[in-house]
């Protein structure tokens, strides 16, 4: 590939484009297949989230953003400013219409299972540029479709694969403009991006790899007009990224004073089960195993761009394979940027295998067009073919070895389990500590729904309080904004702020309104009743002229 | 240099027969060559072309020849039925002569007593021999070839060739005619124009035939052509004028400068009004505004009681008040926001995608150096008239070079400058320049509204061309653009109008980022909304220039609106109400970017108000619009010129932004929630206007290749944000002909 062709430059004739979607009936296809998709990842996630109460907090705390930003407009930005996935939390806002189905958790899966399903179809689209052959085609989706992590992360409301969708479009989107020279792809490009940087803050890294990548490819190039191409294509892939991280960071510093409140935030960077430092060695070790288990296609994948790139000086394949390395890289780098988070299996190994069953299509696509219609290349696309294949179809059940035995995972160990047995999870242990299940949570919703506290009735730290309100879908009963002072007044003397209830867990370390009533909770406190206990939560009400009997300053 | 020819008729040379003649040489010479002197080159000998000639003496054919073909030539001399056969054999004949003998006589006669007196070089006689047959030979097989080029003497028709060509002047033709027709020749240069004489004869006559009446000889009225008159128009005069009448020849400018003294009312009238008192059907145009006589009082009652309504909604119930403006506000914005992205993705389509073949935005897609439909053949080509505003004597040598450099026959095209009466400067700077035979000047008599569209109007009166298009002063035209127009008309009959791609250049002198903001604005116009509602089918808003319009479209509706701000624009929604197509072509306009900000702000804010003023107008009548344009189409027009609106509003809304973060950041009291929604949906509005803009302009000008605008374009929110004060700066007065350009284009 000449230096004009590369993703930076202005094309300066399209080729002609091969028939991109072959044959009669693909639009058929595609749209049996989504309702297919779409089926399955909604029923079982009904059956993971519902039956066996696999569900992580995060999509809880999700539910409860978009709640309060549905419930309270003008309060938006609060939400979002500090919220590490804006974009997971404004794509939630149309799920949390019917208050019934949020509270029954029905809608819970319904974003992951629409996420999976694009990441499916766009991979099955890229499919049909590559042309594989029909055997191959299906067997690569499958491989890709019913992965245990994709299945988990379909099913369980994880808005996990909302970013590598996104970049995959963005992908696609660019890998249109470089063969058609389609300017409204590049455009959707640079959106797509900027909306993955939203979903995923650590993603902010892709753009600048392709700009980087755009940027050395113009250097190749004397061409004034690719120069000067080059400086528009980036201008328009990187601009809305910069735009919204700037907007973002600008309601930041107005509303918190703090320019990456959203970056700070608990969850932006580290996965939600810390459990203390870890070594750099170890956080690359850790990758290294999650990617050799569950995802070592990307070793071929990588190979075939490296060769492609020097064979055929192609810096397109040259930024691929440094946008891979990079997506490899990613975790090991965030663990040890940011101080002894572990390495998480999902964050290791799924935007991985996204990425690279992306870039592998891409690169059999342009393996195709480059004299793959020739014997020796169809025999080696055959190959190839095969290969990703039976490399796809093994890592099933190692990747569900890994989930079932790596230490540092969420839900992974508990979703095998619920599959293997069939029985639900709720009361289980995870391999880092964590209990499974939502029964307390439900208990306790279950039961304020019967009480009706009425507008601003119960006073709640929202760190630790979230899973109830979406048990109730009532944000407007919840008094949980800990940084106004109305809150603190209002948890210092709760009576005479028009509290009627404080919603309490037994760990003052993580709930700042126990840590203000460390009695309270053991029912030890005369000034706060206790009406409501289950495992994790206890809901008192204030006495009414009983003294003041501790709280802590 | 010449190459002379050798004597004729060698008695060494090879005879001509059907098949004697080399292939390699039989289409050597063009055809209509050939055909007006009866020769075709059939051989080589010893390194001279052997021609064969119905005349081995004619040293004008010989010379002719061995000027074109630049070698040595020698007729030998053949039979006419030979000569004439292998001229068939080369060229399959055409359904009809090129010339009649009567035709050829007149031709040389006028050739003959040109040469006599020395009023013209032998080599640009030929020349013009060559390219007045071609226009005869195309213009009678042409199916659009207008009675203009057929004048009924073919020597007046060589005469107007001889004279567009610079090859003689305009004296030169009036002295010859006089003399070959034994017309008494006057000049009317220091004649000043009698309305009682003039006005005995009507205007669409007088122009037509070219004719003032300038005196009476007893019962006799002299009048002065142009041109020598054909019998049958000679027979009408005299009906018309029911007296006898004597002619007499003059220089054609001075003969329209008459007219246009004589005319002057009837002509400032129609320019002035022929739009809005023509039935609405014909013309499209809804009628003035508020604020003019013709709107009606159930109108006015209708504004006063919606406004109203709405103070007493405030009033009365603030907060529902508010929470609905808030909500309208929001829907407003995101509505306009897709439309535009809907637009932008429809301008962006990528060439020749097998769902949009033949559309024209594919063309418009196409790389800037290509228009292309089928060139159109020299004869074929359309008289073009190229109407230019005239405000700065300094401007004038640049237009000049600039309409020099233009790639069209001269004698197709007629160049109509038009400067103000009371612009003493200009008229001076015009009268001290010499002018190419095809450029004239049209003075405007001062009247209101002072114009450039009323001007032009009034120009176009004067007109002789079948295709009309206008310019500023500072236009810089791509030399090719005329003649990929006219390609254009060729190979889609059905188009009334055409407009060019409009694009600022950064002159020396001028701050780059204003003029990199002005250039991106202009993009995203010309770029992407006129390719995108061509697309559609949409009405298209004409830029300010380079739109290009049959003439019998012009005349019939009316011309240009004179009180509009932005008569291009309102053109064009007429255009698509009476039932026209639009069409474009990617060769450009070029135009210097405006010197500074202020002036920048001012012309957006005018173009604005222009294009506001132009869909109310429009809008008034919702359901004739609706039924006109349908609803897709009027929606289209509403939400591409609601923008405007946005910016004029734009102030309130930045003010209700800055005040909503101010309350935020200072965690002040933050008002009832409608006011705090209201602000939101300010802000969101402010917001999305202004980072929608940039990422606009980007794709406008990375559809039009300008990479030089990139920096400007990703700064455009500080330039809408400046914008957003343009509404505030004082307004400027009528955009009169001798003022500068007051609205982008």
């Amino acid at each position: 590939m000449s230096a004009t062709q590369v993703l930076g430059t202005d094309p300066v004739r399209p080729p002609v484009r091969r028939a991109a979607t072959p044959g009669r009936g693909w639009g058929r296809v595609e749209a049996l297949l989504t309702v297919a998709l779409l089926g399955l990842y909604l029923g079982l996630g009904q059956w993971v989230v519902r039956e066996v109460h696999v569900v992580g907090f995060t999509s809880l705390r999700r539910f409860a953003d978009a709640l309060h930003v549905v419930g309270e407009p003008l309060r938006a930005e609060q939400v979002l400013a500090a919220d590490p996935t804006p974009l997971a939390t404004v794509l939630t806002m149309p799920l949390t219409v019917v208050p019934g189905a949020v509270t029954s958790l029905a809608a819970v899966p319904v974003g992951s299972a629409l996420a999976a399903t694009g990441v499916v179809l766009a991979l099955h689209r890229a499919l049909g540029h590559a042309s594989p052959g029909r055997l191959t085609h299906a067997l690569l989706l499958l491989g890709i479709a019913l992965n245990p992590l994709v299945l988990l992360y379909a099913t369980s409301g994880d808005a996990l694969l909302l970013a590598p969708a996104l970049v995959l479009a963005a992908m696609a989107c660019l890998d249109s403009y470089r063969r058609r020279g389609d300017l409204r792809a590049l455009l959707l490009a640079g959106g797509a991006l900027a909306l993955a940087s939203l979903a995923d803050p650590r993603l902010v890294i892709v753009p600048l790899v392709l700009g980087a990548g755009i940027f050395l490819a113009q250097r190749r190039s004397r061409h004034p007009r690719v120069v000067a191409g080059a400086e528009g294509t980036l201008a328009a892939l990187l601009s809305p990224t910069v735009a919204l991280l700037a907007l973002w960071a600008a309601v930041g510093t107005l509303l918190a004073g703090r320019p990456v409140a959203w970056l700070a935030a608990p969850g932006a960077l580290r996965g939600p089960a810390g459990e203390g430092d870890l070594g750099a060695a170890e956080a690359w070790g850790q990758t290294v195993e999650a990617l050799a288990l569950a995802a070592p296609l990307v070793i071929l994948v990588l190979v075939g761009l490296v060769v492609r790139s020097v064979r055929h000086h192609a810096p397109d394949a040259a930024v691929l394979a440094a946008l891979l390395v990079t997506t490899c890289c990613l975790p090991a780098l965030t663990a040890v940027v940011s101080g002894g988070a572990q390495v998480q299996v999902r964050e290791a190994v799924l935007p991985l295998l996204v990425a690279t069953a992306g870039a592998g299509l891409l690169l059999g696509r342009d393996a195709t067009g480059r004299g793959g219609h020739a014997p020796k290349g169809r025999r080696l696309r055959r190959v190839a073919a095969t290969g990703a294949v039976a490399v796809l179809l093994v890592t099933w059940p190692t990747t569900w070895h890994l989930m079932r035995t790596s230490e540092h995972q969420v839900l992974e160990a508990a979703f095998v389990r619920a599959v293997e047995t069939g029985r639900s999870q709720e009361g289980a242990l995870t391999p880092s500590g964590n209990r499974i299940g939502y029964g307390p949570e439900a208990r306790t919703s279950r039961f304020l729904r019967d009480l009706d506290p009425g507008r601003r009735g119960v006073l709640v730290d929202p760190e630790v309080g979230y899973p109830v309100l979406v048990g109730t879908a009532r944000p407007d009963w919840f008094r949980d904004h800990p940084g106004t002072a109305g809150w603190r007044a209002a948890a210092l003397d709760p009576a005479a702020a028009g509290v009627r209830y404080l919603l309490l867990t037994a760990d003052p370390a993580s709930d700042r309104l126990a840590a203000l009533h460390p009695l309270a909770a053991a029912g030890l406190d005369p000034s706060l009743r206790v009406v409501h206990r289950s495992e994790r939560y206890v809901l008192v009400e204030p006495v009414a002229g009983a003294a003041d009997g501790g709280w802590a300053p | 240099m010449r190459t002379p020819p050798t004597p004729p008729s060698s008695p060494t040379a090879a005879p001509l027969t059907r098949c004697a003649v080399d292939p390699a040489l039989r289409h050597l010479a063009p055809e209509g060559l050939c055909r007006s002197f009866s020769l075709v080159p059939y051989a080589e000998q010893d390194g001279r072309l052997l021609v064969a000639a119905v005349d081995a003496e004619d040293l004008v054919a010989a010379h002719v020849l061995a000027d074109r073909l630049g070698r040595p030539v020698e007729l030998v001399a053949h039979t006419r039925a030979a000569v004439q056969d292998a001229l068939d054999a080369a060229y399959p004949p055409l359904p009809a002569a090129a010339e009649t003998p009567q035709q050829q006589h007149q031709r040389e006669r006028l050739g003959q007593v040109l040469l006599r007196n020395g009023l013209v070089a032998n080599s640009a006689l030929q020349a013009g021999y060559v390219e007045h047959l071609t226009y005869l030979r195309d213009a009678d097989t042409a199916d659009t070839a207008d009675t203009a080029d057929h004048p009924h003497d073919a020597g007046v028709a060589l005469g107007e060739v001889l004279v567009a060509r610079g090859a003689i002047e305009e004296d030169a033709l009036v002295a010859v005619l006089s003399e070959l027709h034994d017309l008494q020749r006057v000049s009317l240069a220091h004649t000043a124009p009698t309305p009682e004489l003039g006005g005995l004869l009507p205007l669409e006559l007088a122009l037509r035939a070219r004719v003032v009446p300038v005196a009476e000889r007893g019962t006799q009225l002299v009048l002065a052509a142009a041109r020598p008159l054909d019998p049958a128009t000679l027979e009408e005069l005299r009906t018309v004028l029911g007296r006898p009448v004597a002619l007499v020849l003059a220089a054609a400018p001075e003969v329209e400068r008459l007219i246009l003294g004589v005319h002057q009312l009837e002509l400032t009238d129609v320019a002035r009004s022929a739009v809005t008192d023509r039935p609405a059907a014909a013309t499209g145009h809804p009628g003035r505004l508020p604020g003019h006589a013709t709107t009606s009082w159930s109108h006015r009652a209708l504004l006063a009681l919606l406004a109203l309504a709405a103070a007493g909604a405030l009033v009365r119930r603030p907060g529902p008040a508010l929470t609905l403006l808030a909500v309208a506000l929001l829907l407003g914005a995101c509505l306009v926001g897709v439309h535009r992205a809907v637009l932008t993705g429809r301008a962006l389509r990528p060439a020749n995608t097998p769902e949009r073949p033949g559309s024209d935005c594919a063309d418009a897609a196409a790389p800037l150096e290509v228009d292309d439909d089928p060139a159109v053949p020299p004869g074929r080509l359309p008289r073009y008239s190229v109407l230019v505003t005239l405000r700065r004597a300094v401007a004038l040598p640049g237009l000049l070079a600039g309409l020099e450099a233009v790639d069209y026959p001269r004698s197709r095209l007629e160049v109509l400058l038009l400067c103000e009466e009371s612009d003493a400067t200009v008229r001076e700077a015009v009268a001290q320049t010499l002018l190419p035979a095809h450029v004239r000047v049209v003075v405007v008599p001062d009247s209101h509204p002072a114009t450039p569209a009323k001007a032009r109007n009034l120009a176009l009166a004067l007109t002789r061309g079948e295709l009309v298009t206008v310019l500023d002063e500072a236009d810089r035209l791509d030399p090719r653009q005329l003649r990929a127009v006219a390609a254009r008309f060729a190979a889609d009959p059905g188009l009334a109008c055409v407009q060019a791609r409009l694009q600022h250049d950064v002159v020396e002198g001028s701050p780059a980022l204003v003029a990199g903001w002005a250039a991106g604005a202009l993009a995203v116009r010309s770029g992407l909304w006129v390719p995108a509602a061509v697309d559609a089918g949409s009405a298209v808003l004409l830029g300010e220039s380079s739109h290009h319009v049959r003439s019998a479209v012009l005349r019939q509706l009316g011309g240009w609106d004179p009180h509009s701000q932005t008569p291009g624009a309102e053109f064009g929604v007429r255009l698509r109400r009476t039932g026209h197509r639009v069409g474009v072509v990617a060769a450009a306009t070029w135009s210097p970017a405006p010197t500074d900000l202020r002036s920048w702000l001012r012309g957006s804010a005018a173009r604005d108000r222009g294009l506001l003023t132009t869909a109310l107008a429009h809008v008034r009548a919702p359901r004739r619009l609706v039924r006109d344009l349908g609803v897709r189409a009027a929606a289209d027009l509403v939400l591409t010129t609601v923008g405007g609106l946005g910016r004029l509003v734009s102030p309130v809304l930045v003010l209700g932004a800055v005040a909503w973060v101010a309350l935020r950041v200072g965690d002040l009291e933050p008002g009832p929630p409608a006011v705090q929604l209201l602000g939101l949906a300010c802000l969101v509005a402010v917001l999305g206007a202004a980072l929608g803009s940039a990422y606009l302009v980007l794709a406008g000008t990375l559809r039009l290749r300008r990479h030089d605008l990139v920096r400007s374009a990703l700064l455009t929110p500080a330039s809408w944000l400046l914008l957003s004060v343009a509404p505030l700066l004082p307004r400027p007065g009528a955009s009169g002909v001798g003022r500068p350009r007051e609205v982008c284009p």
